[in-house]
């Protein structure tokens, strides 16, 4: 994957584009960056502007999601939730990659008691339940949107370490890794021309596979009142907010749902489609 | 066997001291102060000191620790900051609902994740396999506390065909034996009971499940697919076996190994989704519990809830791999050598 050079990303493109799923899955993230890109031109309404008249109203022309039970533009709303999820994901992917990337890097090349150490660390974040560890975190630092994005990153971090862990540990010995030592490279040097290069391809899935996990962990924190605080319009909190109107306006409820379900769906599309591309065996083996 | 199961028993002990520690640290190296945060704002400086020394909070941490772990060991998780009960008794009192929901959602997740796996697998490329496909697709990328709401919207609220909420109807007695309803009724011997039960389990169990079934589902069929052209099995066809003996017997107990570890691994996606379905269901649980105690910030409870849950999970696991010994026996012999 290294020494693809352009030859080897055609290659890949050509694989990617002919996986139906994974082109759904590209197109429907498009249309969700468009969407958090074109945020103020798309959003018809101020999402946190209340209509104390227009409570609860069902989905017009005016309001084309309906109204909430202050009167906010559903629509607005969910299409402002679209930067907040957006950045969720990206932040907390952010901190599991950087990190995760670095305690494995370090595990796989050190090696002996420091290997030892860091992954039993490891062990034992994972024998937590992912989503009550990002409660237990955000129960000590506080709710809170940025709490629980931060939480989210810091329960994914082992994956990535025991992933970039493993890829170092297969070539960690190899001829070449050897050859650059011998050359007199140093560590750094070596672990980021020779080691990291490798690591790229599955850190590229699992981030991918990532976003669409952190996206839903972070909404269910909000959806329990943990992550983002009202107003914001967050899925998950607008979630949580439209709970108690499931009878009298389905509606408040119908469309962030939906937003979430399609966002992560996208993502896990992606991931899958990448996958494949990257492992022409996965297909071909199945 | 016994060796092995011994070996895996001592393995698991350092994790256990791990999360331990972990836990306690969690809750106590953190800036602020929990007899503050118990006392509120307009505390005097008096009261805060007494409930300090009251919560052993003025000595160091490790002494803290130590007297932590001593009263693990003789079963004493401390009293709840905001109930004043004994931790362990809230614990053993909600635990059987988690449980109980918990395993029914596994069963329902199993049930629907195999049988939808085996059948993509065995009808590649048909329809049957492309909805399979889809389907476990939606099904990992659902937000299960929308979906929770939206069954209780469709079958709960309009159709009417289960309750809304709560574990039994407010008619039923049940005498709780083992904390688990659906042995409690049918130890005595009340079918009426057990149905009830079951009724107000359905939507639960099958909120929580999904996203399990959704992955057993993918695993069986990607796990299936692999050995299906392997051998073994064409030697059971070829020898005359019905295809679906061949199927179950052959290929499937082959390819269980992935899934068998799919599942373990969900065991603690469904501990920790319980938090969420619980409280949507109200239901009287750990998760939900829990989540009360974080609002509280019950130091102890939280503490005592999520070590209990981390327990749980990591004997779930500790179960799997004594059953990945049994079903390949392979595995024992790799690891005694």
């Amino acid at each position: 994957m290294t020494s693809a050079g352009t030859g080897g990303l055609q290659h890949l493109w050509v694989r990617y584009r002919t996986n139906r799923s994974a082109v759904v899955g590209g197109g429907l993230l498009v249309l969700f960056l468009v969407v958090a890109a074109g945020v103020p031109w798309i959003a018809t309404h101020d999402p946190l502007a209340q209509d104390l008249y227009g409570r609860l109203s069902a989905p017009s022309w005016d309001h084309l999601f309906g109204t909430d039970d202050f009167g906010r533009d559903i629509f607005s709303r969910v299409i402002h939730g679209s930067r907040i999820s957006l950045k969720i994901g990206l932040a907390a992917v952010g901190v599991a990659l950087s990190v995760g990337t670095l305690i494995g890097l370090i595990a796989g090349y050190k090696g002996g008691a420091v290997d030892q150490g860091l992954m039993r660390v490891m062990d034992v974040m994972l024998a937590f339940p992912s989503i009550l560890l990002a409660i237990g975190i955000v129960a000590i630092l506080g709710p809170g949107l940025n709490h629980a994005m931060l939480a989210v990153g810091i329960v994914a971090i082992p994956q990535y370490a025991r992933l970039v862990r493993a890829s170092t540990l297969t070539v960690r010995e190899a001829d070449y890794v050897q050859a650059l030592r011998a050359l007199g490279a140093g560590d750094v040097r070596i672990l980021a021309t020779a080691v990291l290069p490798n690591c790229v391809a599955p850190l590229m899935v699992q981030a991918t596979l990532g976003l669409a996990t952190s996206i839903l962990d972070a909404a269910g924190l909000s959806f329990l009142g943990l992550g983002a605080q009202p107003p914001t319009p967050e899925w998950g909190a607008m979630l949580s907010g439209g709970r108690e109107l499931i009878l009298s306006a389905p509606w408040v409820l119908t469309y962030p749902g939906c937003a979430i379900f399609a966002t992560v769906l996208s993502f896990n599309l992606l991931g899958d489609g990448l996958r494949d591309a990257f492992d022409p065996r996965r297909v071909s083996g199945e | 066997m016994a060796g092995f199961v011994l070996r895996r028993l001592t393995t698991i002990v350092p994790t256990l001291l791990g999360i331990t520690v972990a836990v306690f640290l969690m809750v106590h190296l953190v800036p602020g102060d929990p007899a503050q945060v118990m006392l509120g704002e307009r505390a005097t400086p008096e009261s805060l000191e007494v409930l300090r020394r009251e919560l052993g909070l003025d000595q160091p941490w490790y002494v803290q620790l130590g007297r932590y772990l001593g009263g693990l060991a003789s079963g004493d998780l401390g009293r709840s900051i905001k109930s004043h009960t004994p931790v362990s008794a809230e614990l053993a009192t909600r635990f059987p609902a988690t449980f109980e929901l918990t395993l029914a959602a596994m069963v329902l997740a199993c049930a629907i994740g195999l049988v939808a796996g085996v059948l993509s697998a065995t009808r590649r490329n048909s329809i049957w396999d492309f909805a399979g496909l889809a389907a476990s697709l939606a099904g990992v990328s659902m937000p299960i506390f929308w979906l929770g709401l939206i069954l209780i919207l469709f079958l709960a609220v309009n159709l009417g065909w289960f309750p809304v909420a709560g574990r039994v109807s407010a008619t039923t007695y049940i005498e709780a034996r083992t904390g688990l309803f659906l042995i409690d009724s049918l130890v005595a011997g009340n079918f009426r009971a057990f149905g009830d039960v079951v009724h107000h389990l359905f939507l639960p169990a099958l909120t929580l499940g999904t996203v399990p079934a959704a992955v057993i589902s993918r695993m069986t069929r990607s796990s299936l697919l692999e050995v299906l052209h392997e051998d073994y099995v064409r030697t059971g066809r070829a020898k005359g076996l019905v295809e679906w003996l061949v199927v179950l017997r052959h290929a499937l107990r082959n390819a269980f190994i992935p899934v068998l570890t799919v599942i373990s691994l969900q065991f603690g996606y469904l501990l920790g989704g319980a938090v969420i379905t619980e409280t949507i269901f109200a239901w009287p649980g750990i998760g939900r519990w829990l989540l009360l105690a974080v609002y509280a910030r019950d130091f102890r409870a939280i503490q005592g809830g999520v070590l209990l849950v981390s327990l749980t999970f990591v004997t779930i696991n500790l179960i799997a791999d004594v059953l990945y010994a049994w079903i390949d026996p392979r595995i024992k012999y790799r690891e005694s050598s």
